[in-house]
């Protein structure tokens, strides 16, 4: 990566902290927060996609309404990186991944512009639901 | 196309493997949705769309092939 480009996605990356707030339709479905399960199932887009064994990138996670259900599905063998940029939902989605005992799950505070944790060509599916 | 979209779309294909597969989405439909058909359509340049929503629901299946 060339100095410019280092220096585009840094300032990104500062912007994006700077003015990250929640939208108003992701306000909406945490208040609505039980019924979410009935309209839009976890299970119902994961489950076609996601086998057992699996590296799965679920970027934009929040506090983890997906990355649960693929935790679930890769299993033990597999591994999840779950991504988002607020701090607040990466603590709630490691608390309830602990209280469910998934061990399976790397969680990161990080903007989807800036992966350099996960290796080139080293995972099998990408949820990006709402994140562009 | 904005510049964060498209550093993270080059993020994506970096590590998504060549028989791997992605799930694309906006947050919301237009009038909240940030992605206009133009830009969805240059999102999505360069992945092999397997299946996507219609023209109000901006969500793809793509693959590297």
């Amino acid at each position: 990566m060339s100095n410019e480009e280092k220096q585009k996605l840094e300032r990104h990356s500062q912007n994006s902290r700077r003015s990250y707030r929640h939208p108003p339709w992701n306000i909406s479905l945490s208040i609505l927060g039980p019924f979410r399960q009935l309209f839009e199932p976890p299970q119902r887009l994961v489950e076609p996609y996601v086998k057992k064994g699996q590296v799965v990138a679920d970027l934009g996670c929040g506090p983890g309404y997906y990355t649960l259900v693929l935790a679930k599905n890769v299993g033990p063998e597999g591994k999840i990186y779950a991504i988002d940029l607020d701090k607040k939902c990466i603590k709630a989605l490691e608390k309830k991944a602990a209280k469910a005992g998934y061990h399976n799950i790397e969680a990161h505070t990080s903007s989807a512009a800036d992966l350099s944790f996960i290796k080139d060509k080293s995972v099998d599916f990408i949820l990006a639901n709402g994140l562009l | 196309m904005a510049a964060g979209r498209q550093l993270s779309v080059n993020e994506m294909k970096r590590f998504l493997k060549p028989e791997g597969q992605a799930y694309l989405s906006l947050g919301a439909p237009p009038p909240f949705g940030l992605v206009d058909k133009a830009e969805w359509e240059q999102t999505l340049k360069g992945f092999r769309v397997v299946r996507k929503g219609g023209s109000i629901e901006k969500w793809a299946v793509v693959n590297l092939k």
